[in-house]
């Protein structure tokens, strides 16, 4: 039995603390997950802790049948579902410009001093363009993406959660890497991109 | 052969390992023969990477976490799920009542956060039916509804003015005689109605129904007509 299983079990009995060390171990990913979902700091958190406790409180119907992370993907997609649809008002009234720097700081590996502040700020321009490019595609296209790019689930997997065909998958991330494509000026210039991209992050 | 269209419209699925390993090859070989769709491969492979990147870095820096723990922590300490747990811990009598009720909270919680998805037309179509059915039992109600045996029934009683003509009918004689002006104004006395403005009363011995000769004059032409009969020939 493994230190996670371990743990799932105290956690199961009841032991908050043994929970909390669980969440440690993927909080930053369901967190990064919420935070480019949602392009908000507060509700990211908000989703996030949600989905933590929603994890906590069907603890006990975890059955070992995947891995944690995969049940607790789960759930945070049927809270983003949920979230969407109790806030689609607001998904309608946002523009692409509230996907400004300001909701997403370079983390202090990305900003060291060792890189200076030329290539802060060029990784601070790539990371809005991506935003923005994101922020222009709709929430469920989003999440695709994000389910496809960053979590590397099949477009089987992500048709699954979502209910929705694998075709509809494939044309959602279509659609949002043209998106990017366009905001990074890829089409025009992928000599100019490149060169961004190698200043920058790429390193 | 190759053909640039086809070959670049799976290079989302190359890009994202979604193809089969044999087809993969084949498009390998087909990116090393052209130049033009080997550089747009690459330029979509470098837009996932830069992306990729940018994701992985816009992360919260180090000082976020630990408040962001404590923030959970008491969330779930908080947490209907914990006051289970801790009270399954005390041997209370009260503890499967609050069982219960964190059951039931849960549950009510489950329902007043559970959505479901309903189609405009059939939710435009719901509220229609639901309206008619409405409006169809109040008009009933309203309709059929009769009194009940004990309610007071108060009658107001509104008195509404009615006008009633009175149609009087009068024969009225023009005669040069006095006689005949007499008569005609005795009748007038009789229905109330003054008599014409042309008949003359010349004997009448009211003064009020005698109309005055001032301005009179006599033609010098006088021309006699006779009249067969008299008023009393009319009266029977």
């Amino acid at each position: 039995m493994t230190s996670e299983d371990e743990l799932v079990r105290q956690a199961q009995a009841g032991d908050t603390d043994a929970f909390c060390l669980l969440a440690q171990a993927y909080e930053r990913r369901i967190y990064s997950l919420a935070l480019h979902y949602s392009r908000e700091r507060q509700d990211a958190e908000d989703l996030s802790q949600e989905v933590w406790l929603k994890a906590y409180a069907a603890l006990s119907t975890f059955r070992y049948e995947s891995s944690l992370y995969t049940w607790l993907r789960q759930i945070t997609i049927n809270c983003f579902l949920n979230h969407r649809r109790a806030k689609s008002y607001r998904w309608h009234h946002q523009t692409s410009d509230s996907a400004s720097s300001e909701n997403y700081a370079i983390s202090d590996d990305a900003g060291s001093s060792a890189r200076g502040l030329e290539s802060t700020l060029q990784n601070h321009l790539v990371v809005e363009k991506v935003m923005q490019a994101l922020a222009g595609v709709t929430p469920q296209q989003r999440l695709i993406f994000l389910l496809k790019h960053q979590e590397g689930m099949t477009y089987e997997e992500i048709a699954k959660e979502l209910g929705c065909s694998p075709g509809t998958v494939k044309k959602s991330v279509s659609r949002t890497i043209a998106k990017l494509r366009e905001k990074l000026g890829a089409n025009q210039e992928p000599e100019n991109y490149m060169s961004c991209a190698a200043a920058g992050i790429l390193r | 052969m190759h053909n640039c269209k086809l070959t670049r419209s799976s290079f989302i699925d190359l890009a994202l390992g979604e193809i089969e390993p044999q087809r993969a090859t084949q498009l390998q070989a087909e990116l090393n023969d052209c130049p033009a769709c080997h550089q747009e491969y690459e330029s979509l492979r470098s837009t996932l990477h830069v992306s990729s990147q940018a994701l992985r870095s816009a992360v919260p820096s180090e000082e976020f976490w630990p408040g962001y723990r404590t923030r959970l922590h008491s969330k779930l300490l908080a947490s209907p799920t914990q006051q289970v747990a801790s009270a399954g811990e005390r041997p209370s009598a009260s503890s499967a009542t609050v069982s219960l009720g964190s059951q039931l909270w849960l549950a009510l919680r489950t329902l007043a956060t559970t959505s479901v998805r309903v189609p405009v037309p059939a939710a435009l179509a719901l509220l229609l039916v639901f309206g008619v059915f409405v409006f169809v039992l109040r008009a009933r109600e309203q309709v059929q509804a009769p009194p009940a045996p004990g309610e007071l029934v108060r009658t107001n009683t509104v008195e509404v003015p009615v006008i009633q003509e009175k149609i009087i009918t009068r024969v009225v004689y023009v005669e040069k005689k006095g006689r005949r002006s007499a008569s005609d104004a005795n009748q007038s006395d009789r229905t109330g109605v003054p008599a014409a403005p042309n008949t003359v009363a010349v004997t009448g011995s009211d003064p009020a129904t005698a109309l005055s000769l001032v301005g009179f004059k006599p033609t010098n032409e006088v021309k006699l007509t006779i009249i067969k009969g008299s008023y009393k020939d009319e009266k029977r």
